[in-house]
């Protein structure tokens, strides 16, 4: 019984991770319309920023996710202006931006590959291996409920911006009737660019808590993408709730099929399972 | 008739070359071309994105090396043509299948159901290990009788037939089915048009010939292992050669694979270290003006001229 409530646990918590780069992702997709194959890249991006931060300067990780956050909303409203915004007259729209983000993703990884190598990474800071045991019951290593923690911070900023800013209402309003927003006169570029630069920052964020969990390298970007991507996909693209939901099963699933079965089979369940679910909604949808 | 052409020219053109690295190069378009053009029926006709053709090249160049590496065949030209036909009729089959079943997938959600079953497959290969070796992958001696320019030749009409293939359907009713359902699924099922059937179609006709070419390239390379051949990656691959020379034109993905794959293979010899870089500093590049690729551009150019 024991067993099962940590498996479920770390689950939740491996879940809460998957939320964070998942809600960009979705975030992205509802507002502009566009599956930003980078954004796998951004959360890598965040990795290795805190991790060459730390090595070079000693800087905590959490002492520098401000910063992190920062330059990531930078980096992601330029790629909206410089990638994305020249391709949005077109009616391809889509698909280009698809393949815009896709070959932005190739080159990251690849110039992350030659300036820092593809060897796995790791930011061992001196409470990395200290799990907190909850009650009697559960050990949760401090990594991991910090980032628990954040990732809880965030959604509730996150929620807080999109229900009761102006901006926030703006940018929904874009994803459901892009046409009236234009007519209400709302600057739909610096909101997208604000979106852009939001999704990024979360996934930076989500990089950043993840140096401390686990050794990532350069083509981790793409698993984690195709992951988020998953998730995005059976939570319904554009929903962040979906999101939640989708990560935290996604996390649990994982989980148990690492702890039941092997870690071998435990992205072949993950990938089973999500197009089970896929197609029993289809399915269902048609009926 | 310049086609034809082509054709002759290429086909001697080994024999004068003989045996150069500029040979491989020609395989290597060939094999891409078989595969983009594949990839070209299911995405870009049909418009069904798939992000899981990797799993069908793995699948014939399994085959291949099974078949090769537990003696059923002697190893030679008949191990080819034996891994490439059973190979070939398997995929076929199951992307018939996996079309069937996932057809009321719309768009990202079909592109993931064809990433689940690429995953899927990966897997069982990995766990397979006393069969298939696991994440070792297969190991293949060289055969006898077997030569560089026979591979070339037999990569070469393969990738015709494929062109033809994509022609036929191009013009042919089946292609007016793939055409209606890229630009309006549910129009062209009010119109009476059997969406499943040929969505099963389209994913079951794209998936013969790259399993066919994953037969050859496993005799060439003579290699071969879950992670190179079930990998996303190599999906995306196909899709950007594909997408950069035209989907939903004949020539688009022949063109792509014309240019993109000599290019490639220009910046690994001279700028090894800038290759992959290039590449997807070109794909942006492309994608900005070039949007429908090079075969929608020369298009545009000509109804100008027109």
């Amino acid at each position: 019984m024991n067993a099962i409530l940590q498996t479920l646990v770390a689950g939740i918590l491996q879940g809460g991770i998957y939320f964070l780069i998942s809600l960009g992702l979705t975030l992205i997709f509802g507002v502009a319309k566009v599956l930003n194959v980078f954004h796998g890249q951004a959360v890598i991006i965040g990795s290795y920023i805190t991790f060459w931060i730390f090595i070079l300067y000693g800087i905590d990780p959490y002492v520098f996710l401000p910063a992190v956050v920062a330059i990531c909303f930078i980096m992601g409203s330029g790629i909206y202006y410089v990638t994305i915004r020249p391709l949005t007259k077109s009616k391809t729209f889509e698909d280009q931006a698809l393949l815009t983000t896709f070959g932005l993703m190739l080159l990251v990884e690849n110039v992350i590959k030659e300036v820092w190598g593809a060897d796995p990474r790791f930011v061992n800071i001196t409470y990395s291996g200290i799990s907190i045991p909850i009650g009697d019951l559960v050990l949760i290593p401090v990594t991991r409920l910090a980032a628990m923690m954040i990732v809880l911070i965030c959604g509730i900023i996150l929620y807080l911006i999109l229900a009761k800013t102006n901006m926030g209402k703006a940018i929904r309003a874009i994803g459901q009737n892009i046409t009236s927003v234009m007519l209400m006169g709302i600057n739909v570029d610096t909101c997208y660019a604000i979106t852009f630069g939001v999704a990024t920052a979360l996934a930076g964020i989500a990089g950043a808590l993840l140096s401390v969990i686990i050794p990532f390298y350069p083509g981790f970007g793409f698993e984690l993408l195709i992951k988020g991507f998953c998730i995005v996909i059976l939570g319904g693209m554009g929903s962040p709730s979906g999101a939640l939901i989708g990560s935290l099963g996604l996390g649990i699933i994982e989980s148990f099929a690492a702890f039941f079965i092997s870690s071998k089979v435990r992205d072949a369940i993950a990938y089973i399972a999500i197009i089970t679910v896929l197609l029993i909604r289809s399915y269902a949808r048609r009926k | 008739m310049i086609v034809s052409l082509l054709v002759v020219l290429l086909m001697v053109f080994p024999f004068i070359a003989g045996g150069t690295y500029y040979v491989h190069v020609i395989w290597l378009v060939f094999f891409y071309v078989i595969l983009a053009q594949s990839w070209n029926i299911c995405g870009g006709f049909c418009g069904l994105p798939s992000l899981g053709h990797s799993a069908f090249f793995g699948i014939g160049a399994y085959i291949s090396a099974l078949l090769s590496l537990y003696g059923l065949t002697s190893m030679n030209i008949l191990t080819v043509f034996a891994g490439g036909i059973i190979g070939g009729i398997l995929a076929g089959l199951l992307g018939f299948g996996l079309g069937l079943l996932c057809a009321p997938l719309r768009g990202p959600g079909f592109c993931i159901g064809t990433v689940a079953f690429l995953k899927i497959c990966a897997f069982i290969m990995l766990a397979a290990e006393g069969v298939t070796g696991g994440a070792n992958g297969l190991l293949l001696s060289q055969p006898p009788l077997y030569t560089k320019n026979y591979s070339y030749l037999i990569l070469l009409g393969v990738a015709l037939l494929v062109n033809i293939l994509t022609y036929w359907i191009n013009k042919s009713k089946i292609g007016l089915g793939f055409a209606a359902i890229r630009d309006d699924e549910d129009a062209a099922e009010a119109t009476g048009v059997n969406v499943v059937l040929y969505k099963g179609l389209s994913v079951g006709m794209s998936a013969i010939f790259p399993a066919v070419a994953g037969s050859l390239y496993v005799i060439e390379f003579l290699y071969i292992d879950p992670y190179i051949s079930f990998s996303v990656a190599f999906s995306l691959e196909l899709i950007v050669i594909s997408s950069i020379g035209g989907k939903g034109s004949v020539f688009g993905p022949i063109i792509g694979a014309a240019i993109l794959v000599p290019v490639d293979q220009l910046f690994l010899i001279y700028y090894p270290l800038f290759h992959a870089i290039f590449y997807g500093f070109l794909l942006i590049l492309v994608t900005r003006f070039m949007p429908d690729g090079i075969m929608g551009y020369i298009n545009k150019l000509i109804s100008r001229q027109g």
